[in-house]
């Protein structure tokens, strides 16, 4: 899928290179386990932000979940993970993850306010993540604090706040400031503004993306809503039942899917542009029909062969990827098919 | 500051309530202090009739009741018929005993129970949670009674001293020979009480901290690589606290009634043999203040678990 | 079923206030006003988006036109007369009439209920409808939101998200309400879940002539789906879109 790992740690080596990543969970009711992720491998350049789009059970969240070691235990995993040159170890342990973890990748988290200890002082739990990484003392934490505050445009009082007193933008900007405290070189965030409202949502969407560039920080960001991503991210790897469907630029991806199951994606989004006195029946939006495949009765070829509006024969196997300009995309049809994207 | 007036006024007005209904229930139970002394020979009915006035037995209940509340305005706390003295010169020696059993046995079960419960909960499924959980079960199903004869059934074989808190020749001790000597009495009835408030305690800090390390916020915070004792003192522990210092609230008031018990049985003299006779010879004055005392700790208990939560929760100050 | 501005409002609000007290006695309260003599029509079938900001006010008003909270100042209207609050069986007929469904359908429901269970609470609290008919009417409910009736024995957390979501709107069809109030029903779904719900909500807005206020922050889901919107900011209504040609009669 991808080329052969490069062991020599180099400081041009991308930020994160994951390859065949297996996510699995056994199961006690059916005979087969639970697959979650399949096979995916993804590279993310220095300062490059990774768009990882995909529906709730997609995996996608494995997928984060995976790459900062923070799977449950029950949890099967294997991958060839490289984190800036740096290959972990497939035995690695929590002792491993937890430097890792908020140093070199931060990790922001769906939910902000569940995200905050609600009894503890918001600057303090930033501080947390410095002293747990940082030997430095409580007042160079606290100033640092302070100075990431000011760069989150959060007011230097905030400090003292408790989370039940913040807005939920300014919960975010705290988790958000969790996260950089120690200037990570890759920062993972799945569905992060989901529970924003849009005003908001673009306003938090802009900093990260300013301070991405400003640090050189590479991103990974998981979302379901294209509008997100379109907003944040270089590139997109869309996600269907555990395995890559599609992947390339941000803007020619979502203009031009390549894969069936993108297209129809995009499709749902509501695409009135102005309020018309229609007959009902005419608004309805385009859906997929059917629904995604159990995690533990999978197809063997293509996973979203049986909603797939062009299916042949050869779509019982498993798809290699197809280069479509400057992506990638797993289907066997691809540059053949013909699937009319609603204007 | 208000709340806290408040809530005190609130307190009093309980006690006041709850003395009412105990002298009214015990209106309603037949006979008085003196029905029991109807068959003794060498008391005739004239003189029956003459102690009966004397105490005022005779008088309307409310009339009763308020030389009851006059007299525990004067500080005498009521009038023990049985001992012809003020019951405040009663409790207050035995008052000074139970709290001492009370307070080191509650103090000692906390200990054990938070030390068991957050390692038990830390390593879950472990050999320590797994011996915890099966020792927990085995001392829930021991009646307490049986717990009692247990404790004195090690301290016979022991050379520790059982009955009473100190020894006869205590008045003789040096000073520090006078310590020994009270703790050396306080071991017995102080474990056997500490255990039987143990089950509880324990399994209580255990599922709190196991929901605590299973929050949100506790997983998130081992996303940011937060650990170790950071984690556990910061984070999981402050959120597991909440629902354990409601318990700790309502503990105060069992411990001080399971002292009643215990006492009894093992000869502490505290204030539980003095309010368990008060009961059976209708003495109302001691046993009202004994019930009151009772009320009046769980009330505090849970004033100060109030006051705690207030103190450690922001949610609650605004 | 689409209509013109002369039909008559199902719902009104007329200068509704609502203020809420947030802190407690010991640290100096803060005033909140959700709503700021807020005032609004909503008219017989029509689908009308609230659409603004968290904060706004969207939720109180919710609530307030559900006749579920009553506001401080002004008055909420039920099919051109105001609603008598103090009158509580008159308003538990009210309350039937008029249906909300909120965001999060796994917090809406009890997880140890199941979905006949769920169904049944509102038709006992109304005692509509004749014992017998039970089993084929609830039948009949579950496929009108394209629900399998092998769910009916189910317990409430067995089900998927989409499921449950689908099992709320049922259950506020039980009532057989006059109008549909979602209050962020379709806010944080996958877009082929998000496209299928409001499908089935376009659907049951045509087929029962439903009502149906729809409150949102996705302002294009709102063009997508409404006649009308109205733009929510700090309690009040800031702006009012409608569609061009409404005034015409309509067009297809």
């Amino acid at each position: 899928m991808t080329k052969p790992i490069d062991s020599n740690p180099d400081p041009k080596s991308p930020v994160l290179r994951l390859d065949r990543l297996e996510v699995r969970y056994p199961s006690r009711t059916a005979e087969s386990d639970a697959v979650v992720v399949d096979g995916l491998g993804c590279e993310i350049a220095r300062g490059q932000a990774v768009g990882v789009l995909g529906e709730s059970g997609s995996g996608k969240t494995s997928l984060a979940l995976a790459v900062t070691g923070l799977l449950p235990s029950e949890a099967r995993c294997s991958m060839e993970l490289e984190i800036l040159g740096r290959p972990v170890p497939a035995a690695a342990d929590e002792r491993f993850w937890r430097r890792l973890r908020g140093d070199t990748i931060g990790m922001v988290f769906q939910q902000p306010s569940l995200a905050l200890h609600p009894m503890r002082r918001v600057g303090l739990q930033v501080a947390d993540v410095l002293l747990s990484h940082r030997p430095w003392s409580a007042r160079s934490c606290r100033r640092k604090v302070m100075e990431l505050l000011d760069e989150l445009d959060l007011e230097s009082d905030i400090f003292q706040a408790f989370p039940h007193q913040l807005s939920g933008g300014q919960r975010q900007r705290i988790v958000l400031a969790q996260a950089l405290a120690c200037e990570p070189s890759l920062l993972v965030a799945d569905e992060p503004t989901t529970a924003l409202d849009r005003k908001t949502e673009i306003q938090v969407l802009e900093l990260v993306r300013r301070l991405s560039r400003e640090r050189q920080m590479a991103l990974l960001w998981i979302s379901h809503d294209p509008g997100v991503l379109a907003e944040i991210t270089d590139r997109i790897y869309v996600m269907y039942a555990g395995r890559w469907m599609e992947e390339g630029p941000t803007e020619s991806l979502l203009a031009e899917p390549n894969h069936p199951y993108t297209k129809l994606l995009l499709d749902c989004l509501p695409r009135r542009k102005a309020l018309r006195s229609e007959p009902l029946d005419r608004r309805r939006l385009t859906v997929i029909p059917g629904m995604a495949p159990p995690a533990s009765e999978l197809p063997s070829g293509c996973r979203f062969v049986d909603r797939c509006p062009v299916v042949t024969e050869s779509c019982g196997e498993k798809p290699s990827p197809v280069p479509m300009g400057q992506g990638r995309t797993w289907c066997v049809r691809a540059g053949s098919t013909r699937l009319g994207s609603g204007p | 500051m208000s709340r806290l007036v408040g809530r005190l006024a609130q307190g009093a007005l309980l006690l006041v309530v709850l003395s009412m209904l105990v002298f009214v229930f015990a209106e309603l139970a037949p006979g008085d202090f003196f029905t029991g002394a109807v068959l003794d020979p060498r008391m005739s009915e004239e003189l029956i009739e003459t102690l009966r006035l004397q105490y005022g037995l005779e008088q309307p209940l409310h009339i009763r009741y308020l030389r009851w509340a006059s007299s525990v305005a004067r500080g005498e706390g009521g009038f023990s018929i049985a001992y012809r003295r003020p019951v405040v010169d009663l409790f207050l020696p035995r008052a000074a005993h139970t709290l001492m059993l009370a307070g080191a046995s509650m103090l000692l079960a906390w200990i054990i129970a938070l030390v068991l419960g957050i390692a038990g909960a830390y390593r879950a499924g472990g050999w320590l949670d797994r011996s915890t959980l099966i020792a927990v079960a085995a001392l829930l199903a021991i009646p307490e009674l049986l717990l009692a004869l247990l404790g004195i059934l090690v301290a016979v074989n022991t050379r520790l001293p059982l009955g009473g808190a100190t020894s006869l020749d205590y008045a003789s001790l040096s000073l520090g020979a006078r310590l020994i000597d009270r703790i050396e009495h306080l071991v017995i009835p102080v474990t056997v009480l500490a255990l039987t408030s143990l089950p509880v305690l324990v399994r209580h800090v255990r599922t709190s901290v196991l929901e605590a390390l299973d929050a949100p916020f506790v997983r998130a915070a081992r996303g940011h690589g937060i650990s170790g004792r950071r984690l556990m003192l910061a984070y999981v522990l402050p959120a597991a606290a909440n629902p354990l210092i409601t318990l700790f609230g309502i503990s105060f008031g069992g411990l001080l009634s399971g002292s009643l018990v215990i006492e009894g049985a093992m000869g502490w003299p505290g204030l539980g043999p003095l309010v368990l006779e008060s009961m059976t010879n209708q003495d109302l004055h001691v046993l009202l203040a004994g019930i009151l005392g009772v009320c009046a700790f769980l009330w505090v208990g849970n004033l100060i678990a109030d006051g705690l939560l207030v103190l450690i929760d922001p949610r609650s100050g605004d | 079923m689409s209509g013109g501005p002369a039909d008559r409002a199902v719902l009104s609000a007329a200068n509704i206030s609502m203020r809420y007290r947030r802190g407690g006695k010991l640290s100096g309260s803060e005033q909140i006003q959700a709503l700021d003599g807020m005032s609004l029509e909503v008219r017989s079938g029509e689908i009308l988006a609230l659409v603004g900001p968290s904060g706004s006010g969207k939720s109180t008003l919710a609530r307030c036109l559900a006749f579920l909270e009553r506001p401080d100042s002004g008055e909420v209207g039920f099919q051109g007369e105001a609603v008598p609050w103090e009158d509580v069986l008159a308003m538990r007929g009210l309350r039937r009439r008029v249906q909300l469904v909120f965001q999060d359908p796994a917090r809406a429901v009890s997880p140890r209920f199941t979905t006949e269970q769920v169904l049944r609470e509102p038709q006992q609290a109304w005692q509509q409808r004749a014992s017998p008919q039970r089993a084929l009417d609830w039948a009949q409910l579950l496929a009108e939101v394209e629900l399998d009736p092998k769910v009916l024995p189910m317990r409430a957390r067995s089900l998927s998200g989409g499921q449950l979501q689908r099992l709320v709107l049922a259950r506020a069809l039980v009532t057989e309400p006059d109008a549909l109030l979602l209050d962020e029903t379709f806010s944080g779904l996958d877009l082929s879940l998000q496209a299928k719900l409001a499908n089935l909500v376009l659907g049951l807005v045509e087929s029962r002539g439903l009502t149906c206020v729809l409150i949102t922050h996705n302002s294009a889901l709102a063009e997508q789906l409404a006649d009308r919107s109205l733009v929510l900011s700090q309690g009040r209504v800031v702006d009012e879109r409608s569609a061009p040609d409404a005034s015409t009669g309509g067009t297809s």
